[in-house]
């Protein structure tokens, strides 16, 4: 097989990863399928563009920029709206619902505010690539590869580590007892949806680079991360992850046999058989399902 | 007056959709966010027969609403599996990838170019051209689509489709073939949709896929949640409401452009508003809580 | 010798590692009312899980019928003439009691899709049957002022009852009734017990599990001991209070 092949699906997978585990953070914390994180993606995006073009700051200190705001913009996400929802009993489905309003209509706020027509957000000067094994690898590609593994490791460590982390992985697993051991559930709620975003956030910026911009680039983005997080088990840490690299291999080992406009083809036919076959994903627990 | 009934005719589409969709989701509990997909089908099905084939409008209607409904069965297949979120999840990209094969596949559909040319309905040698026909053909079929919700519901099959709903173990521990009723409504409410299709693709006379996004899949769950879920007037009053008042916006002076954007930001916050409030819309039932405590 | 209306043989059910049942095997015959009693845990109502199918169990075998049940799905079984209780009390809370007692009858042509367009003479004239039963069902056990009231606005002793009347309605030949006179007042109680005790004179046959043993040792012809999974002891109703292996569990 190609190393091209190999190393196009690895930078896939990197990008993929950002977003399933801000996807499955969310969902394991805030027992939350969110997905607004498509226009927080895109979000991350056009912030950067905003400092670039507007407030005049240099790409690299527009793009370094844009994640905490971005993840900024998402922590008020919870604060603001799901949570009170959450208190008023919501669970699940109904926070799914308006994930879904809140979506269409942060995405036609940056349709208003930006335009529909397509922006670019790179700098004009045309950057070389190098050669790994016979294969090109762009910086961008290299830059968003190296960020993933970084984001990963931080945040296996930030969750092992930390009492922030671990008071996340209370939450997940039991929010009652958490809450009643003291930990403060609300505010880890907000801390963690912050984090998922910002994890999004990169992504938005490195799809971004590579993309440019349009206010609905974020839906398929989206759809891939949620892919990866549910079939590599978003209840595990580095599922997501594993479920990122998977997926994008597939992807890449089909559109090198059959050709381009597979990829969500592809996806659905994988969730499908994950959501079908092994519902647990790759990484997961079997879930005892005591419905009786 | 034209611009009255063009109003008209637009909520009855969205009636037709709608209802079919409430019956899937409101009534059996089943959320999808696919039914653009199906709203699409429809009207590419017909359109494409009616371009190449020339068939006459009824065969057309019937051959777009049969292949809708099998896709729907397709869809309702896996719900008998997934769990609730999580199906949501996998009719997100049943219709992601729809519409993706509708945009990409350009030999076929014609890709982003779309369809054009359309020609007009004829219904037993009679030729439907102006708004006022149009509207009593898509009038009718709105009333079929209420009259076809109107007898299920009242009938033992909608009373399972609600213990479905409400409590599905329970269900199949009385004797009821869950599986067969969730496929059966998706298969009506697909069908629906697809009926919904051919009559927006005559209407415009030209369909292109940006018209059957997951924008307007979330569109037509927002209108059955704003009108209220589960209820046989719910899909009427939110089509009434979330078409018309997008509409005055432009009363107040708008400009278009900003206005598809606002009209969007309306419902969505609309959406969102109501489910955190008032989760049974304005005359539902159904507020998407599964109890999880009883007695 | 007739067969037994229910074959229970071997049957075996482990949860990640945790053993529910363990070579659980009996037989209940028609017109029997057994008492299936033991601790917490002991696997009783795994038992009336795998009997109607929606846990699968890993080895054994169970006949209802002289048919196999064990591979086939919960409404099939359902159909052939189990009708079961819920622990956790499960009734469709929205709608009425009488929608509710609608719901549970079998063999209704008006569920058929078809029938909801065509032949609507035919199912209106069933459905207006099926309302005359269960609205007599209901008065027979009482509940006839609450035929509207939606079922959540029951009092818990009168949801349980409705849920009995419910399994009844359906016609089963065995009934599975886990727990049926739980957390309720002793007036009630008695009421659901004389229903219950009832039910062999009418051609059924019942399994009921129950904590409250007084209870138990009223209405049950027979009784089944089970602990950790397995039959421990079975016999009359004394015969089983007074088993030395029994009155050590109990004291465990």
């Amino acid at each position: 097989m190609s190393s091209q092949v190999i190393v196009n699906a690895v930078v896939a997978a990197s990008w993929y990863a950002l977003i399933a585990l801000g996807f499955s953070l969310t969902l394991r914390t805030n027992g939350l399928l969110n997905i607004a994180h498509a226009a927080v993606l895109a979000l991350s995006g056009y912030v950067a563009f905003f400092l670039k073009t507007t407030v005049s700051l240099p790409l690299t200190a527009a793009v370094i920029f844009a994640v905490p705001i971005t993840a900024g913009i998402g922590g008020l996400m919870e604060f603001a709206i799901f949570s009170p929802m959450r208190r008023r009993g919501a669970r699940g489905l109904v926070l799914l619902l308006s994930s879904l309003g809140l979506y269409v209509v942060l995405q036609n706020i940056l349709s208003l505010v930006f335009g529909d027509d397509l922006k670019i957000l790179r700098s004009q000067r045309v950057v070389e690539g190098f050669n790994v094994a016979g294969a090109r690898v762009t910086a961008i590609d290299a830059m968003a590869l190296a960020s993933a593994v970084a984001l990963l490791v931080t945040f296996v460590l930030f969750v092992k580590i930390t009492r922030g982390g671990r008071g996340s992985q209370a939450v997940s697993s039991d929010c009652e007892l958490a809450a009643v051991s003291g930990v403060d559930v609300g505010r880890v709620r907000v801390v963690s949806l912050c984090i998922g975003s910002a994890s999004v956030a990169v992504a938005g910026v490195f799809i971004a680079l590579d993309t440019d911009l349009v206010p609905t680039m974020g839906l398929h983005p989206l759809l891939m991360g949620i892919v990866a997080a549910l079939i590599g088990g978003s209840r595990s840490l580095l599922g997501p992850a594993l479920g990122a690299l998977f997926l994008a291999v597939v992807q890449h080992v089909v559109l090198w046999q059959l050709g381009a406009g597979w990829h969500e083809a592809v996806a659905f036919v994988v969730l499908l058989g994950f959501l079908l076959l092994r519902p647990e994903g790759l990484l997961g627990k079997k879930v005892r399902k005591s419905t009786v | 007056m034209e611009y009255l009934l063009h109003i008209l005719i637009l909520i009855s589409i969205y009636v037709i959709l709608s209802a079919s969709l409430n019956l899937v989701a409101g009534y059996t509990g089943l959320v999808s966010i696919a039914h653009a997909a199906f709203y699409g089908v429809g009207a590419y099905v017909a359109a494409l027969i009616a371009l190449n084939l020339h068939s006459p409008f009824l065969i057309n209607i019937l051959c777009a609403g049969m292949l809708g409904g099998l896709l729907g069965a397709l869809v309702g297949i896996p719900s008998l599996r997934i769990r609730d979120d999580y199906f949501v999840i996998a009719t997100f990209a049943f219709q992601v990838i729809t519409f993706s094969i509708l945009n990409n596949w350009v030999s076929f559909t014609g890709g982003p170019m779309g369809l054009p040319g359309i020609p007009e309905p004829v219904i037993f040698g009679l030729r439907i051209s102006s708004h006022v026909g149009f509207l009593i053909l898509v009038g009718f079929f709105c009333g079929l689509t209420l009259w076809v919700c109107h007898r299920i519901v009242r009938s033992p099959f909608g009373r399972v489709l609600k213990a479905i709903r409400e409590d599905e173990v329970l269900a199949q521990a009385t004797g009821k073939n869950v599986a067969a009723y969730k496929v059966l409504v998706f298969v009506i409410g697909a069908g629906l949709a697809a009926v919904a299709g051919v009559m927006y693709a005559y209407y415009i006379s030209f369909i292109d896929p940006t018209s059957f996004t997951v924008m307007e899949s979330i569109f037509i769950i927002s209108i059955v949640i704003i009108g209220g879920a589960g209820s046989l007037w719910g899909p009427v009053v939110g089509a009434a409401v979330l078409v018309t008042i997008p509409e005055l916006l432009r009363f107040i002076g708008m400009p278009s452009s900003v206005a598809a954007n606002v009209r969007q930001i309306l419902y969505g916050g609309l959406l969102v508003v109501f489910m955190m409030w008032r989760p049974q819309g304005f005359v539902g039932e159904y507020t998407f809580q599964k109890d999880t405590l009883q007695g | 010798m007739s067969a037994p209306l229910l074959e229970i043989d071997s049957l075996d059910k482990n949860f990640d590692g945790v053993t529910a049942l363990a070579g659980f095997s009996y037989s209940v015959r028609g017109g029997e009312l057994v008492g299936l009693i033991g601790p917490n845990g002991a696997g009783k109502t795994t038992l009336f899980n795998v009997l109607t199918g929606f846990i699968p169990a890993d080895r054994g075998r169970a006949r209802f019928k002289s048919i196999d049940v064990l591979r086939l799905p919960p409404h099939r079984i359902a159909n052939m003439g189990i009708g079961r209780t819920f622990q956790k009390l499960r009734l469709i809370w929205r709608i009425s009691v009488l929608d509710n007692v609608l719901l549970s009858f079998k063999n209704q042509p008006g569920e058929r899709l078809g029938n909801v367009f065509f032949r609507r003479t035919a199912s209106a004239k069933q459905e207006a049957e099926n309302r005359n039963k269960a609205i007599s069902l209901l008065e027979e056990t009482g509940l006839r002022e609450k035929l509207y009231d939606p079922a959540e606005n029951l009092s818990y002793g009168q949801q349980k009852l409705l849920s009995l009347v419910c399994c009844f309605a359906g016609e089963p030949d065995l009934l599975l009734l886990d727990e049926p006179v739980a957390g309720i007042a002793p007036e009630m109680i008695e009421k659901i017990l004389s229903i219950i005790r009832d039910l062999p004179r009418r051609g059924k046959s019942v399994i009921l599990i129950e904590h409250n043993l007084d209870a138990v040792m009223q209405v049950c012809d027979r009784v089944v001991f089970m602990d950790a999974g397995a039959k421990v002891s079975e016999g009359t109703p004394e015969q089983v209070r007074n088993d030395p292996k029994v009155i050590e569990a109990y004291l465990d």
